[in-house]
C-alpha cells in the first residue's frame, strides 16, 4: 500500500505539517496581539477617545476569544467554507498551486484564527506570570508601556508559555484532521481515501496513527529540550558555568 | 537648572487613597533639596513606600501636588520626569530576561536614546562603582540578592538621575549583603547624590541622612535633622519607636 500510495501519503503529511506549523506560528502572533488587547488597562487619566478605543479593542479581543474557543473547529471550518461560498468566495478558484489550493487556504484560515484564540489565553496567562515588579521597574526608569511590553514582558511571557505553546502545536497536528470536512486532503484524509479504495482499513489507520504518534512524540521531545535549554539560559554560557557562584562567595540567593 | 534654594522636588499636601475611603497618605508636605539625604522611617503600614511610589508616579495621588524644579509634574512628560527620578526597589526588580550589563544598557537606549557604545561605557562605569564589573554577563538568576540590589542601583545611576529613591533597599537581604549595599549607598552620598531612603536601618539613617522624616498613619510626625529627631523630639510616638528600633541594633 505504501509503495502505491507513498507520495499521496507524503502530500497529506506535508499538508498536515504546513497547517500545524503555520497555524501555530501565525496563531501565536495574532494571539499575542489579542492577549495584549484583552489585558489592556483603562486608566482614569486616559482621554475619552483613548478610553473608547481601549474598550472597543478589549471587547473585540474578548468576543473573538470566547467565540473561537467555544465552537468545535469542524463546525468553524464548515461555517467559514460555506459562509465564504454564500458571500461569493469561490474556494475552488482560489490558490496559487495544486498544493496551496483554495481548500488549503480556507483550512489555514480556520486553523490560524482558531489557534489565535487559544494562544491569546495561553500568552495572557504567561504574561500574568511575569512579576509585576518587572513592569514597575521599567516604568520607573522612564520606559514607555510599549517599550516595556516589547522588551521585557513579551520575552518573559513567551518563555513562561513555551511548554503550552508546544502543546498547542501538538493539538494542531492532530486537530488539523477535522479539516478534511471541507475537502482538504491532509494526512488523515489521504490515508482514509487510500484505504477506502483498497479495503485496507485496519492497516491504513494503524499507519496513520503511527505517523501522528511519531510527529507528536518528536514535537514533545523538541519542546522538552527547548524548555530545558531556555531554563539553563542558552544565550548566556556563564549562567551554567557559574551556577554555584554564591556558595563560593559565601552569600545565599 | 535649579534656582538657588529651589527644591528639586516639592511635595505639597499629598494624599493617597486606594479605595476612595481610607487614606494611606494624609496631607504630606516636604521638600527635597539638592544633595539632601532624607531617611524616611516609621512603622509598617505608615505609607512610606506609597509616598515614594507617588513621587515616582507609580501611584497617582488622590489630592495634592508634586513639583519638579518648580513645575507641577502633571504638566510634564511622565516618562521624562521618571528618568530624572531613579527608583530602587526592595525586591530589586532586575529584568530577568536581560544580563547585568543589558539591564543597565537597555533603559539608557530606550529612554535617553544613548548610542550603544556610550551606553555600554556608562553601564560599565556604574557597575564598577557598585563592585559588579566582574559579573556583567550574568543573568539576574545567577547572582545573589546583594549583588542584584547593587546592579539595580547601577541601573538607576545609568540614567543620571537628579534624585534616587530607595524603597527599603536592604529589607530582603541578610546582614552581610545589607552592609555591601549600604557601603555603595554611602559611596553615593559622598559623591553628592540626592537620595530619599525608606529604611529600617536606624544606624544608617542617623549616620548618613541630613534629614529624618518619621511617618505614622499616613502623617509626617517629625521632619528634622536626625540628631534632633533622635534626641529632642517631643512626640511620644516617635520617641518610643526610635528607642525601640535603635536598641534592637
Amino acid at each position: 500500500m505504501i509503495s502505491n500510495y507513498g507520495s499521496y501519503f507524503f502530500q497529506g503529511l506535508l499538508a498536515t505539517l504546513v497547517l500545524a506549523i503555520v497555524g501555530t506560528l501565525v496563531g501565536l502572533f495574532l494571539g499575542i496581539f489579542l492577549a495584549l488587547l484583552r489585558n489592556i488597562k483603562i486608566d482614569e487619566h486616559d482621554s475619552i477617545l483613548a478610553k473608547v478605543l481601549k474598550i472597543i479593542g478589549k471587547t473585540f479581543a474578548t468576543v473573538h476569544i470566547e467565540i473561537w474557543r467555544g465552537i468545535p473547529m469542524m463546525v468553524q471550518a464548515m461555517l467559514v467554507f460555506f459562509g465564504g461560498a454564500a458571500i461569493g468566495i469561490s474556494w475552488s478558484g482560489l490558490g496559487f498551486s495544486d498544493f496551496f489550493n483554495g481548500y488549503m487556504i480556507c483550512g489555514l484560515l480556520v486553523i490560524t484564527v482558531n489557534t489565535s484564540a487559544y494562544m491569546a489565553e495561553i500568552f495572557r496567562s504567561g504574561m500574568n506570570g511575569v512579576e509585576t515588579g518587572q513592569m514597575e521597574a521599567a516604568r520607573s526608569l522612564g520606559m514607555t508601556y510599549m517599550q516595556t511590553i516589547w522588551q521585557i514582558i513579551i520575552p518573559q511571557a513567551l518563555k513562561n508559555s513555551l511548554p503550552t505553546i508546544g502543546n498547542e502545536f501538538i493539538v494542531n497536528i492532530k486537530d488539523s484532521s477535522v479539516l478534511n470536512v471541507i475537502g482538504l486532503t491532509e494526512l488523515y484524509a489521504s490515508v482514509s481515501a487510500a484505504t477506502n479504495r483498497n479495503y485496507f482499513q485496519i492497516a491504513g489507520y494503524i499507519i496513520v496513527a503511527l505517523i501522528y504518534l511519531v510527529l507528536t512524540l518528536c514535537t514533545s521531545f523538541l519542546i522538552r529540550w527547548l524548555s530545558r535549554e531556555k531554563k539553563n539560559g542558552i544565550s548566556n554560557p556563564f549562567t551554567v558555568k557559574h551556577e554555584n557562584i554564591n556558595s563560593i562567595e559565601g552569600e545565599t540567593k | 537648572m535649579t534656582k538657588k534654594n529651589e527644591p528639586i522636588i516639592k511635595v505639597e499636601n499629598l494624599a493617597k487613597s486606594f479605595d476612595g475611603t481610607t487614606e494611606i497618605l494624609k496631607d504630606i508636605s516636604f521638600e527635597i533639596q539638592k544633595r539632601d539625604v532624607i531617611a524616611i522611617i516609621g512603622p509598617s503600614g505608615s505609607g512610606k513606600s506609597t509616598l515614594l511610589r507617588c513621587i515616582n508616579q507609580l501611584e497617582s495621588a488622590t489630592r495634592g501636588d508634586i513639583y519638579f524644579h518648580g513645575k507641577n509634574i502633571r504638566d510634564l512628560s511622565i516618562n521624562k520626569y521618571r528618568s530624572h527620578v531613579g527608583m530602587v526597589f526592595q525586591s530589586f526588580n532586575l529584568f530577568n530576561n536581560k544580563s547585568v550589563l543589558e539591564n543597565c544598557v537597555l533603559p539608557q537606549r530606550a529612554v535617553l536614546k544613548t548610542k550603544k557604545k556610550e551606553a555600554v561605557e556608562i553601564a560599565e562605569r556604574n557597575l564598577e562603582l557598585v563592585g559588579m564589573s566582574d559579573r556583567i554577563h550574568y543573568k539576574p538568576s545567577s547572582i545573589s540578592g546583594g549583588q542584584k540590589q547593587r546592579v539595580a542601583i547601577a541601573r538607576a545611576l545609568c540614567m543620571n538621575p537628579e534624585v534616587l529613591l530607595f524603597d527599603e533597599p536592604t529589607s530582603a537581604l541578610d546582614p552581610e549583603m545589607t552592609s555591601s549595599v549600604l557601603d555603595v549607598m554611602k559611596k553615593l552620598v559622598r559623591q553628592g547624590m540626592t537620595m530619599v531612603v525608606v529604611t529600617h536601618e536606624m544606624q544608617f539613617a542617623k549616620a548618613v541622612a541630613n534629614k529624618l522624616i518619621f511617618m505614622a498613619d499616613g502623617y509626617i510626625l517629625a521632619n528634622d535633622r536626625p540628631d534632633i529627631v533622635f534626641n529632642s523630639c517631643k512626640d511620644e510616638r516617635v520617641n518610643t519607636f526610635l528607642h525601640q528600633k535603635y536598641n534592637e541594633k
